[in-house]
């Protein structure tokens, strides 16, 4: 063991605090920077080989789980034929009316597209590390999309290369939301450490049913009416809360984004 | 020279734990996930082949690993140094006995203060900032995974340090035994 003087915890307390006051004035950016670009390629590749072993852990650690979701799943393709027939005729309504809605108000989102290389999924935070950042125009509070407009999270932290998302089950994560039901319920969808995503503030007169898809309401500046979030899973209506709450369950799969998109502007 | 030859295998080092940590954060399964490596490695260290370098290692990988990180910058590292220094200083003067035993304590000990300074520093500054409270039974229970693991980690890698690596305790012997000054 180490007989530390008292002059050695000094120096290196200083030392410390040097370098988290040079850190917040910007002044190692040039070595932070260099770092992160040794960094980022290695979290990558890890993240490439997570993607790749994710499901054999899971078949490994709960077979009785991936087996009742496989034979689920085949339950399903065998319905599924009946809904395809549907969809096509679906498909072509909606084509049409695509084109009228283009017509009528031409929408267009800036947005950059980034990788996942890595993730901070402790109990403090649910994080995930995209390879965009300042020089692609990302600033903090910017809606990230997955797959086609489902919101996953907004960007809380910007470097020059990469950016932290803040995913919607994190715990510090509110995003303004409305249930596409008859009533049109607004509400607030925050995140439940990382377990579950609520919507609170629905008032108590409107009806929610389970599997009402929720959207984001627009009401915040740079969060566009219309990004899909999830579905209603479970409403609770209790006599004595002010407002009614429901527990989502989120469109896609947290935990395997790979590809994600920022909505650089409205 | 020879300082060239120092800053290379720093280097070295500094990368193969930041790749080591961050392939347990991102490739393993829950619970192993929650294997706190820097510390372990660390302290593995500082038991094995005590010196000071093995605290400006901490400092620089600490460091290095909060750029990938959204907590406030200075917490993780403050937190890392501050129980570092507290282990050292009980395996000086209290945890005298270098049994794998009282190794396992000192992991024990080392992880649990870390996990506790690192909370207590985010609370006060979530409570400076007026952000939201922690979530304080899953930390519990993500830190109660941590410490297992983690000290049972060090336990192996000392015990297969004391079985096969015998070489590294000749150096260490004195200075483990009689104290070093620096």
């Amino acid at each position: 063991m180490l007989r530390f003087k008292v002059r050695n915890y000094f120096f290196l307390g200083f030392i410390l605090a040097l370098l988290i006051g040079f850190h917040y004035l910007g002044w190692l950016k040039f070595l932070e920077q260099g770092v992160q670009a040794v960094i980022i390629p290695i979290s990558s590749k890890i993240t490439g080989w997570r993607f790749a072993f994710q499901d054999s852990f899971k078949y490994v650690s709960n077979k009785q789980a991936v087996m009742d979701n496989y034979n689920a799943c085949l339950e399903k393709n065998q319905n599924s034929e009946v809904d395809k027939a549907k969809l096509k005729v679906l498909e072509q309504e909606n084509a049409e009316l695509k084109k009228q809605l283009n017509f009528l108000s031409e929408r267009s989102f800036a947005h950059v597209m980034a990788e996942v290389v890595g993730r901070n999924t402790g109990s403090v935070e649910k994080m995930i590390i995209i390879t965009a950042g300042e020089e692609a125009g990302v600033k903090i509070g910017q809606p990230v999309i997955a797959g086609e407009g489902i919101l996953v999270g907004t960007i809380a932290k910007v470097e020059k290369n990469i950016s932290m998302v803040r995913l919607i089950n994190d715990n510090q994560s509110k995003i303004a939301a409305t249930i596409l039901n008859k009533d049109g319920s607004l509400g607030v969808v925050e995140g439940g450490y990382g377990l579950s995503i609520r919507m609170n503030f629905i008032p108590r007169n409107e009806t929610v049913l389970i599997g009402d898809q929720i959207i984001t309401s627009g009401m915040e500046q740079n969060i566009p009416r219309g990004l899909l979030i999830g579905e209603v899973a479970v409403a609770e209506n209790e006599a004595y809360q002010p407002f009614q709450q429901a527990v989502l369950t989120p469109s896609t799969d947290l935990s395997k984004l790979h590809i994600v998109s920022i909505l650089i502007s409205n | 020279m020879k300082i060239v030859w120092k800053v290379i295998m720093l280097c070295i080092y500094v990368t193969l734990i930041l790749a080591t940590h961050i392939f347990i954060v991102n490739f393993l399964p829950y619970p192993f996930n929650h294997i706190n490596i820097i510390f372990v490695i660390l302290l593995l260290l500082l038991i094995v082949a005590p010196n000071k370098k093995i605290f400006w290692l901490g400092l620089v990988i600490s460091y290095f690993s909060e750029l990938l990180s959204s907590i406030p910058f200075g917490i993780g590292t403050s937190a890392l140094l501050a129980s570092l220094l507290t282990i050292n200083w009980f395996q000086l003067h209290i945890l005298t006995n270098r049994s794998v035993y009282m190794i396992l304590l000192s992991a024990t000990l080392g992880i649990t203060l870390y996990r506790i300074l690192f909370i207590l520093l985010l609370t006060i500054y979530n409570y400076f900032y007026n952000l939201p409270g922690l979530p304080y039974k899953e930390i519990l229970a993500d830190t109660g995974w941590e410490v297992l693991l983690s000290s049972i980690l060090l336990f192996l890698m000392y015990l297969f340090d004391l079985k096969f690596l015998k070489y590294l305790h000749s150096s260490a012997r004195n200075a483990r035994m009689y104290g070093k000054n620096i």
